[in-house]
Parts: structure tokens; sequence; C-alpha cells
């Protein structure tokens, strides 16, 4: 018994010298940054560490980062209390949660910069574009322009993966697309659209490890995701393209009205939007730049031409979100 | 003598209910009745250890045991299934009450020795209780019970699961150590034999009620 | 006696520890309450299709895991003790219950394309729930077999009955207590399921906690999710309250006897496979070729979130420890302890919203969030596992005890605390299994750290689903780490106890 509290005493004070070696940084005097965002975009392999490193070498600040398991959470989390955790910066929006996220107040951000234009329909005084991209469905093989019916063929039987409206912005980006070619014929496409999926995904990422897994033959994706494939020297991913014009994701950040480093915060948003920086995004988030600068080389050249559809009526479905989910649970059973 | 007045207890379908209740206060007084009857209900009510409604009396020398606390009335009782602590052995199982009471370790010794010639301890006192054979393990509920010389003693049927050559010694021992202990005690028993050896007054109980004194 | 004084007397009669620790266990409640004074149900009656989903979900899942894991059960009475020791196989076949739900979900998910069409929808939540609950299951009865039924199968035997008519006129009537017992376990485990709906459940198989974590996303919606939250809690409460006593028995251990008729071999397949089928299907992530290189570039991240990782799950159990203790020692009256017994426990989404509500999220305070947070979610369904039938069987001891004149504190710790050490550092062990691998939980409550578990999932959304795969293979041997740390102190304890 003797050998077993030695040993529970040489652990506990291991743990506690690690607890101290993690944590001493927080005793520093240096003003705090807080911004809110998705947990992958700091992850390991994610952008938001870079963009850390390189903002505290320019502001002399510490950046921290409040992580949220997904972008649907920013408003919750920003709601659940008095001071909104003092957050800063909120990064990580898309075009679908801006709706929800009105009902909260921000402050004005002055931005004197020039967008691409899918991304500048979506500029306005409090949220600003930082990253943005088409979206499709990817497949294996290349193929020739097909119309969104042609996914109700034999072939695609099983073979189709997908996130689920409900639970991922990916699959309620699919959701508005479906709506927005069929309109009054979207249950009549979902009815028969339901007996081509392999599954219905909580999340934009098991639906697409489903398709690189080789699981399924289309997924429904991003068009950047064959930045990642390109760098991997993974060559048989292709972006399928379609007649209807097709869907895209704009990312978006805004200053918290809960701000305590406001002026760091005005900064930070800049700092997003310069060459270098939409360079990482592009590299690391596997999104495309929005920002154009003088610096063109890569803005111009990385975006494929793709018609891409209009979000003119996206506030007329989203004043039906609830009811058009609980028709795609329905008819998706 | 010790008297019981208005002790009813209710155990949902069953209820006990005993106006009055009369026993020495030396010697055995034995309990019985079939199986149901509630002797053993009767026997935790006694203890504290179920509940009665109001009006429950118990006079013991001129005291009201009812208004006192289980542990303040100072009553040892053997269950039927002794409940030894099983991660202790045998000593420290005669021992923890003394402990509980904080009784002095000189006077809990000089009582465990009187207790090891009358019960025929030595030779397991060290041996952890799921070692100890049936009739050991009996001997030692029994010295637990005794060494904090309890006020009264309850025996809940204690020799149902031995032999009969067992059984026998161990009434003989049981007297024996009752006649030096000189302890009022409650044995509950449906066993003849049991009640012709130790019994100075047997109490029959029917439905929860007594039939005869 | 004025209504004040009735209060005083009904605490002191439950202990003021009582009531406190049942308030503890409570907690999320009350600070949702404090936070959303309105309850409002759904506009739309969705949420009564999903509860009635859900109940049907987990009564069928409860269902064949017991059917399955009784006859898995006769298969283990066939190889124990004969050709393996007990303990091996048995933590062999309860992997899939104690390893992190998204562990085997993965590996089902891509061994089961060789031979089929894994149905991600209401038929997926059933199978995965199945899988991990089998082999649960058929340890239960195997022990109980072992040790219950050596007289009636020789009986049986010697009077020419057949192994299934043993089974149907005999055993399952002379099991019944027992059988009403596991299924309830296990049924309130499918019930209150999170991770393994929002992982494979698709539209259909969208469980009521689901719909409860997607109604607090927004806060507008929030007193929708507290009314489904009550709903569930009371139905599960009275679902216990009504069954869990007429399922226990006591039971007196008897000596184990050489079985007659049940043993049989094929079975043995039902509670091995599960786990077999998870080895199998994480495997062949160690074929890719550029696996190494980009483990290597992440080394010192992970080393961070494994430390991490075990420092959340010890905290886990040692939390949970303390509570159990707590539990053994305040909660002496049965009726707190059948509340306890009763009481689902909040969901993940709820817990870590009401432990965002509280403190601030510096790193300490967000390491302590993390295991006292788990702490709390996994008590009830431990307690239920084998807390409240131990100290049942302590209850004619503690009796005694009191009868002696032993205090509570004496009581508790030369009685109780002895008796249930071992099992309670058994169950802080599997707190710490379960704790390492959850995300939902610990992602809501987040700040500045990162465990093993949440890196995982952030390499799912950057494409290296490969690399999250062999993290995956790190999480299970820390998993398994930080239980043996507690189990191994289990076993010391058992050793030095005469016990």
């Amino acid at each position: 018994m003797k050998k077993v509290y030695l040993f529970m005493v040489v652990f506990l004070s291991v743990g506690f010298c690690l607890l101290l070696w993690f944590f001493l940084p927080a005793l520093s005097s240096k003003k705090v940054l807080r911004v809110m965002t998705y947990s992958s975009f700091v992850g390991v392999f994610g952008p938001g560490l870079q963009i850390q490193e390189e903002f505290e070498k320019r502001c002399d600040c510490r950046v921290k980062w409040i992580k949220v398991p997904d972008s649907t959470l920013f408003v919750q989390r920003l709601s659940l209390r008095e001071d909104g955790f003092k957050t800063d910066v909120v990064m990580g929006f898309d075009q679908l949660s801006l709706k929800t996220a009105k009902t909260l107040k921000w402050k004005e951000v002055q931005i004197g910069k020039s967008f691409f234009s899918p991304a500048k329909k979506f500029l306005s005084k409090n949220f600003v574009p930082y990253n943005w991209s088409p979206m499709s469905f990817l497949s294996r093989k290349k193929m020739e322009k097909i119309s969104l019916n042609d996914l109700l063929e034999e072939k695609y039987k099983n073979n189709i993966s997908l996130p689920s409206p409900r639970t991922s912005t990916v699959g309620f980006q699919l959701y508005y697309w479906i709506w927005f070619v069929f309109k009054e014929k979207t249950e009549m496409f979902l009815k028969m659209f339901k007996n081509q999926l392999y599954g219905l995904s909580p999340s934009w990422s098991t639906s697409y490890a489903l398709f690189q897994r080789g699981h399924v033959d289309l997924s429904f994706s991003y068009l950047s995701s064959l930045l990642y494939h390109q760098e991997q020297d993974q060559k048989d991913f292709y972006f399928v393209p379609f007649e209807e014009g097709h869907p895209f994701q704009v990312e978006l950040a805004a200053v918290s009205n809960f701000c305590t480093q406001c002026d760091l915060a005005q900064s930070f948003i800049h700092f997003l939007l310069t060459p270098d920086v939409q360079d990482l995004l592009k590299r690391r988030n596997y999104m495309f730049p929005v920002a154009i600068s003088p610096d063109t080389r890569f803005a111009m050249e990385s975006v494929p031409k793709v018609d891409l559809i209009q979000y003119d009526q996206l506030d007329s479905f989203l004043d039906r979100k609830e009811e058009w989910l609980d028709k795609w649970d329905q008819l998706m059973k | 003598m010790s008297y019981v007045k208005n002790l009813i207890c209710n155990q949902g379908d069953f209820t006990l209910d005993i106006p009055s209740m009369e026993w020495p206060d030396e010697g055995v007084s034995v309990l019985t009745g079939p199986s149901g009857s509630g002797k053993s209900t009767l026997a935790l009510a006694l203890c504290g250890l179920k509940k009665v409604e109001k009006g429950f009396q118990w006079l013991f020398k001129d005291q009201d045991m009812a208004l006192l606390s289980p542990p303040k009335r100072n009553i040892s009782f053997l269950f039927q299934s002794l409940e030894l602590f099983p991660h202790m052995n045998a000593e420290k199982n005669i021992l923890f009450p003394a402990r509980a009471r904080r009784i002095s370790k000189e006077q809990t010794q000089e009582r465990l020795l009187i207790l090891q010639g009358y019960l025929q301890l030595s030779g397991f006192l060290k041996k952890p209780v799921h070692l100890l054979s049936g009739g050991e393990k009996q001997r030692v509920a029994l010295a637990r019970a005794l060494i904090v010389k309890p006020r009264f003693l309850i025996l809940d049927e204690p020799f149902s699961s031995l032999d009969e050559k067992l059984k026998k010694n161990s009434i003989q021992l049981l007297k024996k150590i009752l006649e030096w202990e000189k302890c009022p005690t409650l044995l509950i028993s449906h066993d003849k034999e049991e009640i012709e050896s130790l019994a100075q007054k047997v109490f029959y109980i029917r439905n929860g009620q007594l039939q005869s004194d | 006696m004025g209504p004040v004084n009735e209060v005083i007397v009904l605490l002191r009669k439950f202990s003021i520890g009582g009531v406190l620790l049942v308030a503890l266990v409570l907690f999320p409640i009350f600070v949702f309450l404090f936070k959303i004074p309105l309850l409002r149900f759904p506009s739309s009656f969705y949420w009564f299709e999903v509860l009635l989903s859900t109940l049907l979900q987990a009564g069928l899942s409860a269902f064949f895991s017991v059917l399955f894991g009784i006859f898995g059960a006769l298969g283990l009475c066939c190889v124990f003790p004969k050709y393996v020791k007990r303990g091996g196989v048995e933590l062999f076949c309860l992997l899939p219950a104690l390893l992190p739900p998204l562990v085997p979900v993965l590996a089902w998910v891509n061994v089961s394309e060789f031979f089929m069409h894994f149905p991600f929808s209401f038929s997926a939540v059933l199978v995965v729930h199945v899988l991990m609950n089998v082999g649960l299951v058929s340890v239960f009865f195997s022990r109980l077999f072992c040790t219950q039924t050596g007289d009636l199968s020789s009986w049986a035997f010697l009077h020419g009955v057949t192994r299934w008519s043993f089974l149907r006129k005999i055993l399952f009537f002379e099991m019944r207590k027992d059988i009403v017992l596991i299924f309830l376990l296990v049924f309130s485990f499918c019930f209150t399921s999170f991770s393994i709906p929002l992982l494979v459940g698709g539209a259909s198989g969208q469980t009521l906690e689901v719909f409860i974590a997607e109604q607090l996303k927004n806060p507008f919606t929030w007193p929708e999710a507290m009314a489904l939250f009550l709903i569930e809690t009371i139905f599960i409460f009275m679902l216990f309250s009504l069954l869990y006593g007429r399922g226990e028995k006591n039971v007196q251990i008897k000596d184990k006897k050489k079985l007659y008729l049940l043993p049989s071999l094929p079975f043995v397949v039902l509670p091995l496979l599960p786990t077999l089928l998870i080895f199998f299907g994480l495997a062949d992530v160690f074929s890719s070729k550029t696996i190494w290189h980009d483990l290597s570039i992440i080394k010192l991240s992970v080393a961070i979130a494994g430390v991490q990782t075990v420092l959340m799950s010890v905290g886990a159990g040692v939390f949970v420890l303390f509570l159990l203790s707590a539990v053994a020692f305040c909660l002496r009256d049965l009726f707190l302890r059948r509340f306890l017994v009763a009481y689902s426990g909040a969901s993940a989404a709820f817990m870590g919203f009401a432990f965002l509500l509280i403190g601030s999220d510096g790193p300490i305070e967000v390491l302590l969030k993390w295991s006292l947070g788990l702490s709390f979610l996994f008590l009830p369904a431990l307690y239920r596992l084998m807390g409240e039938s131990l100290l049942r069987r302590l209850k004619n001891q503690i009796q005694l005890a009191d009868l002696m004149g032993a205090g509570k504190v004496m009581s508790f710790f030369k009685i109780t605390w002895p008796q249930c050490a071992s099992t309670f550092f058994f169950l802080s062990g599997i707190a710490a299994f379960w704790a390492c691998g959850d995300f939902a939980y610990s992602s809501i409550v987040g700040g500045e750290l990162g465990h093993l578990a949440m890196l995982i999932q952030d390499l799912f959304a950057s494409y290296r689903f490969e690399l999250a795969t062999v993290l995956t293979w790190i999480l299970i041997f820390i998993g398994m780490f930080c239980f043996s740390l507690f189990a191994g102190v289990a076993f010391v304890l058992r050793k030095k106890s005469y016990l």
C-alpha cells in the first residue's frame, strides 16, 4: 500500500508541475484579445495558431481563443452570460447564420478594402468576410456538367453522403440550394433524392470521411477541398459542375459589442485581410481569399470559374427554417 | 421487570400490535411463533431499528427506553445471518463495539479474556471471518454482542443454521455465559429444544399479536 | 409543529449532507432554472415523435442487448474457468461499453462496408447500442449463471430437461428480476444516449437528447429545451422508481458449482465479436505510408493533448471516487438513494452550459470543470451499475454498527469504506476511461485547452481522417492507462482485505 501512495504522490507532483508549465503564460500582463471561433480553425492543422503568432508579434498582446464546437453556437454562447465572455472578435459566421447573429448588437468595422463580388455581397458595417468557397458535390472521377435531377439516376443510389442540414451548415447550404432550384417541387425532389443517400451524417467532416475512405462516390463539400487534395498530391478528386449554378459559403468576422479591447479587435479584422493571412487561409483553412490586393497572383488564379446562385431569397427561406427542417426530417425517415 | 406498552409498528400490509408485554430483568425469555408472525419485527422495533407509532413505552428500571436513541439503549442484537464484518478478523469483529463505545483497552482486553474462556475462542481469533466454520462464526457473533455488557441481549434464531451436535453445544455455552453475565435476554426461536433448555418465560406471537404470556 | 420545524425534522431525517449531495447532483437544473424562469413546450409536435422514437429505440436496443447477452453468457460459461482466466476475457468483452462512442462507431462503419451498407439511421443507432452492450450483459449473466444456477442446472440435467426447455421454462423465470434490472440499466443508457445518435442517427435516429441539444443552440428555444429535459428526467425517474425495486433481490453468493445444460461454446462469439470488429476496423489505417510523417509533425500537440487527457480523466476518476464515497457516507436513507438510482442525470449539453455559466474560463478552471462535470455526468450510471446493490448489502451491518454505538464517521471508515473501496475505485476507473473520450461535454465548456478527443475531432474537420484514427489508438491506450491506475488500486485493496 505504501508503494501505491508513493506512486500517487509522485504522479500528482508531476501533474502539478506540468500544470504550472502550461499555465504560467496566463500570468503575463499584456493586453488580451479574446477571439471566438470554431475549434478546428485553431486546431493543429488549422490557420489559427499561425495567425495568433503573427498578430501577437505585431500588437504586443496576447490572443486568447474561445473555442466553440461549431459556428452555429456563437450566438448562443454570447447570450449565455451578460458579459458575453468578454469576447472581442467572433469569426466563423456564414451568410446563413447572419440572421441569427443580427439579433445581437455588434460594433461597426471600418474597412477600406476591395472584395471579390461573392464575398462583397455580404460585407456590411458590422460583418466582414475573410474567406469563401463555392460548394458542390465532389467526385472520384471527372464528370461533365450535370443537373440536380441527374443525381436521381440509379448509378448514384446509396452513393451520396451528406451532412444533415439540422446539425451542419454545409448540409443547410445544400438544402437552400435545392430549395432555390426547385421551389415548390423541393419536396418531390427530396422524396426521390432520399433513396440516393448513403446516410445523413451529423457533420461535414464525418460525411466527407465516408467519401474519402471510398464508401461513397459523391459527397457535398467545398470546391476548396481540392486545395487539400492537391497539397497531398491526391489527383483523383474532382469538382462536379452543375447547370443550375452552385451555392457558396462566405465566412465572416465581427467585433462583438462585449469587447474590452475594441481597437485591437478592429486591428485583428484588418489583419485577416492582409495578403499574407489571406494566403495562409488558403493554405491552412482550405478556403479562397476574399480581399483584392496589389499582390493578386494567388487571388485571381486560385478561384475556378463556376456559376453561383443568388442569396437574395435567403431571408424568406430562413424565416421558415424550423418548418423546412421538420419537413426534411419527415421526408428523410 | 421490563414493561412494554403500545408497541405498534406498521409494515404496509402487516401490523405489529402489542398493547402490553412484560418480561423479567434476568434470564431468557423466548418469543416464538410461526413464520411471518412478527418476531423479528418486534425485536427490531425494541432496538429502535423499525419505526413505531407514537405512544410506545418501554420501562426498564424506571427509565423509558423508548425515549432513548438506538445506540443509547445499549442493546446487543444478534441477527440470524450473524452479520459479521467480512473484512475484519474474528478479534476485530469482537472488539468493534468496544471501540465504538470508547471503552478503555484494558477493560476490553479483560473482558475479551473472560469471553475467550467461556466461548472457547482461542485458536481462531486472528482468522478472517470467511475462514471460520459455522460454529466459530456463531461464537464470535455472540462474543461481539457481549463485549460491551449490554443492557439487553436479543438473539434472532441464533442456532438455526447449526447441526444438531453443534446446536446442543451452543445452547449449553449460551446458558453458561448468560448465567455468568446475568443479562436479560430475548431469544427468538421456534425450536422446541431451545425453548425447553433456555426459556424462563415464553411469548407466543401470531399475526403481529401476542397470544399468551 | 410549524412548517419550518417540519422542514428541519425532514432535513435531519435525510441528513443535511444527503440533501446537499442531492442538490449538488441536480445542480445543472438549478443553474438553468435560475437562467430560464419560464418553461415552454415546442410549438410543433415533432418533439413527441422524437420521444416515441427514442422510447422505441431504447426499448429495442435493451431487448436485443439482453437477448444476445444471455446467449452470449452461455458461451462465456463454457470458457470460464476451464480454458481461460476470467478477468482478461471479461475486460475484452466489456471494451465496447468502456470505450468512448466515437471509437467503436468509426471501427464498425469501416468493417461493415465489407458485408453490408451501414445504415445511418434508426437502425444504425440500434445496431451500435446492441454492439456496445451485448458484452456487458453477457459478462453480467455469465457471473450470475456461474454462481447462482449450479444446483438448478444439475437438477434439470438429472431429470432429462433439455437446454431450451430449461432456459425457457425455468431459467427465465428464476432470473426474471435480474433480467428486468439489466434491461432497465441498458434502457436508461440507450434512452439518454447522445453521442451515438449524433454520430450515426441521421434523420430517423434522432433522440430526445440530440433534439434537446439542438434546442439549446438557440437562446430563444432554451425554455423548450428545459421543458423537454424535465420530461425526460421525470420519465426515467418514474420508470426506475416503479420497476427498480422489483428488479432487486437479495443475492447470496453461493459456491461456484459445475454447470450443466447451459454452457454452449458457439455462443461465445456473441460477446467477443464486437471487440474484434473494433480492432479490425481501426487496424487498416496503419497501411498508410504518410501516416508516420504526419504524426511526427504534430507530435508535440499530441503529447500536450495527451497530458491534458490524462489530467482530465484522472481528475474525473478522483471526483467520481469522492462522489461515490460521499453517497455512501451521506445517503444512508434509502429514499434519497432511490432518487439517485432513478435520476437519469443531466445530458452533456446541459451540463456543459451549466458549467459555462459559472466561474471563468482560465486553464485551471476549465480543467476542473471538465473533470467535475464529467464526474456528475457519469455518477448516476455508475452508481446504478454497482453502487446501489453494494450499499444495500451493507444495510444490516451499518444498522448493527449504529446499534453498537458507532457514529457515522466510524461506521463509514470501519465498515462501509473497507468493503466498498475496491468497487468504488473500479467504478472510478471506468469513469476515467469514459472521460478520456468525451468530446460532447468538454468542447462545450471549451476554453483554451484541448484534449485528445477534441484534437481528433479537429483532425476530422481538417481532412486528416487517417491521422484521427491513429490518434484514436493513442486515446484507447491512454484510457486503458487511466483505467488501470484506478483498477490497480482496486485490485490491491481487494487483495489486502479479507474479502
